[in-house]
């Protein structure tokens, strides 16, 4: 399978780039710096990144992707200058000690690491249960409270250092993958898309949606202003292989994606079945359909905005999702982003308007 | 199995192993140099080795089982135990036991069974009227255990007790008659107490001093019924001690071991047991420590009244140590 | 003396509990440019010794352990995955998404998986058997790579600045006490002495412990000076359970360690002006000393402790001047005890 060079040279960029919950602009400055002279691109009340390509082939769709990593807020600066946090959304304490991090708000960024008290001070529970956040704290190195004023202040953020780096068959491991893999490939969809005529295409909007972790709440408000006809929810799987029980994620394996959920939890998304069927026509074979989406997609509030948008999910397999080691499969990201293509290309003449 | 089956008939409880001391140095005597017993009644059989500036190979086979000691006995008859190495309750329960003078009995829980693993709420019942019978046949501080047994099931699988850990005594009785030339100062040291500590084998190490070392013993096996995760099964060959809970293997003399068998075409496999520590710690921290590791017979059922094992790798063990016994130590480098 | 690169480069040497071995050659390498003999003894212990030149030199053994926490290979499963177990007590609140380097015929990075929070909601730490090591290869190219049931996994290693003056990287413990022995042996360079110095790297002291006496049968010292890291205090630890970060060495009082070799330690350090604390552990120093009281004939032994932030995690930290005190403590107290020339020796 033949890679999309500038995909996974923009890759390691985004992932690397620090976005947390709440603090995203870093992330969606660098799509939009990658996306001048492509399309139009825009900042909307909530801090979205809206991009749009007009297209007159008959139908308005609306990718999304998240664009936040999970993270931490920053709740109090002790004496000494440890920060104590909190997760913004569902972070694994288990996740945290001895992991590099990084603070700050919009200025200075500044690097540490994830603390807690020595192993050899644990008593009774404290061995075998997951820590508590409060317990928890980021050391960035400084001795007394002082030295962080002007730096960093309570209400600023924090989050993974993570890494980027291949390994054998086509894997990738990167920080925030999970959402960074659908955001590059929705970059690399609008250069393509870019270079047809209007009349090859349909209406494009591709919404870099913040707060993603926190129920989706920017591609939310996003499909609200803009109603379209379609919308495509880019997310992901986490891979089923590490649990033989689990029959209704059966099929999100890595290589083998991406995924394509007949419902999200509460999100039938079969209840338009001619979209649906369309939808999977247009994307080929090489996909899993499953029954059940893991409800790590926050799709069901998206999917009943204004009187309902027609709208179906693709997800990237993974594991490790929302950790500074997320493993992916280019092959997937490359599936993904075929897949997505065909929607944007392809009529959808059902006269559904 | 004939030697084997010998080895688990005769009585031996950890502190009173003298029998199968006695058993097996009859077996030794034709096929080393010396025997000696020491303060903790080790037995220490001696074979010179052929080679020039011949290194100190020790091996090491417990000789003890697990049992029970006589505490006292009660009102009506019964008798009080304490229990002697790691007993499987839920095994024990209602068998039928032998005491060292060959009295028997049936050991049995007070009451209901309950899931109550404890010695102190198990009784031994010889069948005697009153507790003036009883005291006139045993005495506190007798010995028992679970009466010793082999069946052969099919095929490679036999089950009985107690193959912990007279499997690791046959192994090494059958390699000494088995090998041709010896080229290593050998140590068979058959050794007591293991069960309740590794006891024996650290004053014999201490005297021995060895330069390598090798246990026999059983270990678990990831095969049984919904068994705890082990990548050793029976049937894969003999098994080779990486860890255990007790030591950490040499990993020079493991990889010997591993190629040493595939180079003889002995079947073997690679062991690590989560639970369950050995002599071979004791050998490795003798003195200024020895270069140790052990052999396993992979084993269901550990402690319990039928242990299942596989005699291809009972067999592949033999052959192993023997080719172990040949090659000259003091040469190869690993 | 770059002792900062020393101690990077030592701890670039993988030396897993009980797979000590496999680094020898390279530590040996890397540390007998500093003294006059070394060797191997006991089960995978280094012995660096300087001579004082004197035949019958009573001798002083400084123990740092060498071993290195890590994990070790219990299956291959056929999807490709590794199951691991524990050699030595790694601090389960690191395993998750973390990344390893599989020690097999050449090392391979692996990154650990589990069934993700965001599933589970898990309130426990996870337990061995319930996450694996991913490689991206298949079973068959693991085993082609010389991956076996046993094969030795460690954390990944750097060394990082914290701040001005901290450093922080995975397996500070114990070799930055190594790299303090090695500062005393240096300090102790153009200094008479009436004792022979032996540095020794002891193996297993974070598992079964099986190094420390059977190395020190090997040298038969006069009185031991243990080296290990010491619990330094941070936000969530009682001051009662830690020593303090960037205020000198502990010095450890405790049944267990001699009480004449622990007094001399305190005095030295206050005469010589070192910064020192002590550090209370009645009933166990938690170090290679607990096992002292029954080495050999008897031997008077004291422990000195090295302050390390987030011990048994990736990111200990250690500040530079703690490290360049020790060093000095640990000479100034063998220049006391035996320097030529009306020394205080018996």
């Amino acid at each position: 399978m033949k890679f999309h060079e500038d995909l996974f040279e923009l890759l390691p960029k985004l992932s690397l780039a620090f976005g947390p919950t709440g603090c995203e602009k870093r992330v969606l400055d660098l799509i939009k710096t990658g996306l001048d002279g492509v399309c139009d691109c825009t900042f909307d009340a909530v801090g979205n990144l809206i991009c749009r390509l007009p297209g007159e082939k008959g139908t308005s769709y609306a990718f999304i992707s998240g664009v936040d990593e999970v993270g931490f807020m920053i709740t109090k600066i002790d004496d000494k200058g440890y920060l104590r946090v909190e997760s913004t959304s569902s972070g694994d304490p288990a996740c945290f000690l001895g992991k590099k991090m990084v603070a700050g708000g919009d200025a200075q960024l500044f690097e540490g690491v994830g603390a807690a008290k020595v192993l050899h001070t644990l008593k009774g529970n404290e061995r075998t249960d997951a820590p508590e956040f409060e317990r928890l704290f980021i050391d960035l190195g400084f001795e007394k409270k002082e030295e962080l004023e002007n730096k960093i202040e309570v209400g600023d953020f924090a989050a993974f250092k993570g890494d980027y780096f291949e390994m054998p068959h086509d894997h990738i491991v990167g920080k925030a993958l999970e959402c960074r893999a659908n955001c590059a490939i929705l970059v690399t969809l609008l250069k393509l898309a870019s270079k047809l005529k209007k009349e090859e295409r349909n209406d494009l909007t591709v919404i870099f949606a913040v707060k993603e972790k926190i129920g989706f709440s920017g591609a939310v408000t996003a499909l609200h202003r803009l109603a379209p006809d379609r919308a495509v929810l880019l997310g992901f799987e986490p891979s089923c292989d590490l649990d033989e029980k689990d029959a209704d994620r059966k099929g999100a394996l890595l290589g083998k994606g991406p995924v394509l959920p007949l419902k999200d939890g509460r999100a039938l998304y079969y209840d338009d079945p001619v979209f649906f069927e369309r939808a999977k026509n247009a994307c080929g074979s090489q996909f899993t359909q499953i029954l059940d989406g893991s409800q790590t997609l926050s799709s069901s509030r998206a999917h009943l905005v204004l009187a309902g948008v027609p709208m179906i999910s693709l997800r990237l397999p993974c594991h490790n999702p929302e950790t500074p080691y997320v493993i992916v499969n280019k092959t997937d990201i490359e599936r993904t982003l075929s897949k997505v293509w065909s929607l944007a290309v392809f009529a959808d003449d059902d006269g559904r308007r | 199995m004939k030697i084997l089956k010998e080895l688990m008939l005769v009585h031996g409880v950890s502190g009173r192993e003298s029998r199968v001391a006695d058993k097996i140095a009859e077996m030794m005597t034709p096929y080393v140099d010396s025997i000696t017993r020491d303060a903790l009644g080790n037995l220490i059989c001696y074979k010179k080795g052929s080679a020039k500036n011949a290194k100190k190979l020790m091996l090491a086979g417990h000789m003890d089982e697990i049992g029970f000691i006589v505490t006292g006995v009660d009102d009506k008859g019964y008798i009080r135990v304490s229990s002697i190495g790691g007993i499987h309750y839920v095994s024990a329960a209602y068998s039928a036991v032998r005491f060292e003078n060959g009295l028997r009995g049936v050991i049995v829980p007070e009451g209901d069974f309950n899931n109550n693993f404890s010695s102190s709420k198990f009784v031994i019942d010889i069948g005697a009227k009153s507790k003036k019978e009883t005291e006139r046949r045993v005495k506190v501080g007798d010995f028992a255990s679970t009466v010793s047994h082999v069946e052969h099931l099919s095929g490679e699988y036999w089950a009985g007790r107690p193959f912990d850990d007279r499997i690791g005594c046959a192994i090494m009785v059958r390699a000494a008659m088995e090998m041709k030339d010896c080229k290593n100062d050998a140590y068979f040291v058959f050794t007591t107490q293991e069960e309740v500590g590794c006891r024996g084998s650290k004053t014999a190490s201490f005297a021995v001093a060895p330069d390598f070392s090798l246990a026999f013993d059983v270990t678990g096996s990831g095969d049984g019924p919904k068994a705890s995760p082990m990548a050793v099964s029976l049937g894969k060959g003999a098994a080779i001690k990486v860890k255990d809970s007790s030591v950490i293997c040499d990993g020079g003399f493991v990889r010997f071991l591993d190629e040493l068998a595939k180079e003889k075409k002995i079947p073997a496999q690679l062991e690590i047991l989560e639970g369950g520590g050995t002599d071979t710690c004791s050998m490795q921290t003798a003195g200024c420590g020895s270069r140790a590791t052990a052999l396993s017979v992979p084993t269901r059922y550990i402690h319990s009244n039928n242990e299942t094992i596989s005699k291809k790798d009972y067999d592949a063990c033999v052959a192993l140590t023997a080719a172990l016994l040949e090659r000259d130590l003091g040469k190869e480098r690993f | 003396m770059d002792y900062m690169k020393i101690l990077d480069e030592l701890r670039s040497v993988p030396t897993l509990s009980g797979f000590e071995d496999r680094g020898a050659e390279d530590v040996l390498k890397l540390l007998s440019p500093y003294f006059d003999e070394s060797r191997r003894a006991g089960v995978n212990c280094l012995l660096f010794t300087k001579k004082c030149g004197k035949e019958n030199a009573p001798k002083i053994l400084i123990d740092a352990h060498l071993d290195e926490l890590g994990l070790i290979v219990t299956d291959l499963k056929d999807d490709g995955l590794l199951t691991v177990s524990s050699l030595g007590g790694m601090d389960k609140r690191t395993l998750t998404a973390s990344v390893f380097t599989v020690h097999a015929a050449k090392d391979l990075r692996a990154v650990s998986v589990k069934k993700p929070y965001l599933i589970t909601k898990d309130k426990k730490l996870p337990k061995y058997g319930e996450f694996w090591l991913f490689t991206g290869l298949s079973k068959t190219e693991l085993t082609d790579a010389g991956v076996r049931v046993g094969t030795p996994v460690s954390c990944q290693r750097s060394t990082e600045k914290l701040g001005e003056g901290q450093y922080y990287g995975a397996y500070m413990d114990d070799k930055s006490c190594a790299v303090a022995g090695l500062i005393a042996v240096d300090l102790l360079r153009d200094k008479p002495l009436e004792c022979d110095v032996v540095l020794m790297l002891s193996s297993q002291e974070e598992s079964f412990g099986a190094g420390f006496p059977t190395g020190a049968a090997a040298v038969c010292p006069d009185e031991i000076l243990v080296v290990d890291v010491d619990l330094g205090s941070t936000p969530e630890t009682d001051d009662k359970d830690t020593v303090k970060m960037g205020e000198g060495p502990s010095v450890t009082v405790s049944v267990q360690t001699d009480r004449r070799l622990t007094k001399d330690l305190l005095r030295i350090a206050r005469e010589k002006e070192i910064p020192a604390q002590t550090a209370l552990c009645v009933k166990s120093t938690g170090t290679n000393a607990s096992s002292s009281p029954f080495l050999l004939g008897g031997v008077p032994t004291a422990c000195i402790g090295l302050p390390l932030k987030y011990m048994h995690t990736t990111v200990e930290t250690l500040y530079e001047k703690d490290l360049i005190n020790t060093g000095k403590l640990i000479a100034a107290y063998i220049e006391y005890r035996f320097g030529g020339k009306g020394g205080a020796q018996q």
